[in-house]
């Protein structure tokens, strides 16, 4: 059958209209190519000047902690009192480049889990004992509901009680100034609750979208904290989503406090 | 593999960083291109040097002259170990 000529009109409209789009995807699969790569290098050099830093801070923590201690000698009661806060800012910067090392490690995937059963609930009781002190200095109350039975989950025990336990419970004493805390674990349906409810500066839903992303502040939580490296809640949504879990967060608004609930599944053993 | 085998995959894994999926349904539209569900490529043809044209001219006919160059810069480092007798025509 041959072709009309307004049919091969078309083929060629066709054909050039074809040739244009693949251009287009051609030069986007090369932007995208040279993007990833840009992003590796930014995300080797990230790794490579937060190890390097934090080799310098582990160094002058040790010293500080060595004159506080009194390692090398009696010192005076100014001296000490220089030191020992020069120790806590040292510390607070330590956990500043952990909490970017520990990010970009889980992003490279090279961060090993230990998986073995334990009691959640033994693991919130020993975080909470940690935290007592800094909820006790702003004389916040803390309602515990954890129930009576054994919360059994198979997982890294060290880092759902660092990175998680720990970064929820801590955010809730951080960004409640007054007022009280709940924490409340519950068991049902083969799944193990843990939540952290708080009346603190609350969330709105803007800040809602970006808060288990890499490096993703709140507006309101920048404000309360503004040496938040907006790392913590992306990790801890790495290592729960490792365990086969959820996390999740609810809050009617800013001002309103907010919940922080974690589900994994219960250990069958 | 032979390596007519593996210039076709990866002229086909290259066009599909463009194309996307579409690069393998047009692959299989080759005579003597045999694509296995894990995208292994085997050519079964009596003129394997054919097949590679045949493959490249398949993604000309539909996206010009630009995604034969795409097929010649994806197969330009691996070309070097053939005798140029061996190398099929569209990527001389």
């Amino acid at each position: 059958m041959a072709y009309t000529d307004s049919q091969k009109n078309y083929e060629a409209e066709l054909r050039a209209a074809n040739e244009t789009v693949y251009k287009h995807s051609l030069e986007l699969a090369r932007l995208k190519q040279a993007l990833e790569v840009a992003n590796s290098q930014q995300e080797n050099l990230l790794h490579f000047i937060s190890h390097e830093i934090k080799g310098y801070l582990a160094k002058s923590e040790a010293g500080f902690a060595a004159i506080v201690e009194g390692d090398y000698g009696a010192i005076s009661d100014p001296l000490k009192v220089m030191a020992t806060a020069a120790l806590g800012e040292v510390r607070k910067g330590v956990s500043t480049i952990m909490d970017i090392l520990d990010a970009s490690n889980l992003k490279k995937g090279t961060v090993s889990f230990t998986k073995a059963p334990f009691d959640f609930k033994t693991a919130v009781l020993d975080v909470l004992n940690q935290q007592k002190s800094a909820a006790d200095a702003k004389k916040l109350n803390i309602e515990m509901n954890l129930g009576n039975g054994v919360y059994t989950i198979n997982g890294d025990r060290e880092k759902l009680c660092e990175h998680v336990i720990r970064n929820l419970i801590d955010n809730a004493i951080r960004y409640t100034p007054t007022g009280s805390i709940a924490i409340d674990l519950s068991y049902g349906d083969g799944k193990i609750r843990f939540s952290v409810k708080d009346s603190g500066v609350g969330i709105t839903d803007e800040d809602k979208k970006r808060l288990f992303t890499e490096g993703g502040h709140g507006a309101e939580s920048i404000k309360v904290n503004v040496h938040s490296t907006g790392y913590g809640l992306y990790i801890a949504k790495q290592i729960v989503d490792t365990h086969g879990g959820k996390i999740w967060a609810e809050s009617d608004g800013a001002g309103k406090g907010s919940r922080f609930i974690v589900e994994f599944p219960a250990a069958t053993i | 593999m032979a390596v007519l085998d593996t210039i076709a995959e990866r002229i086909i894994k290259e066009q599909e960083l463009v194309i996307g999926p579409l690069a393998w349904s047009e692959a299989q539209k080759v005579s003597g291109l045999q694509v296995a569900a894990n995208h292994s490529v085997t050519i079964e043809n009596s003129d394997p040097k054919a097949a590679v044209d045949q493959l490249v001219a398949q993604y000309e006919r539909l996206f010009g002259k630009a995604s034969h160059e795409v097929c010649r810069d994806a197969v330009k480092g691996m070309l070097a170990g053939l005798a140029p007798a061996d190398v099929p025509v569209s990527l001389r």
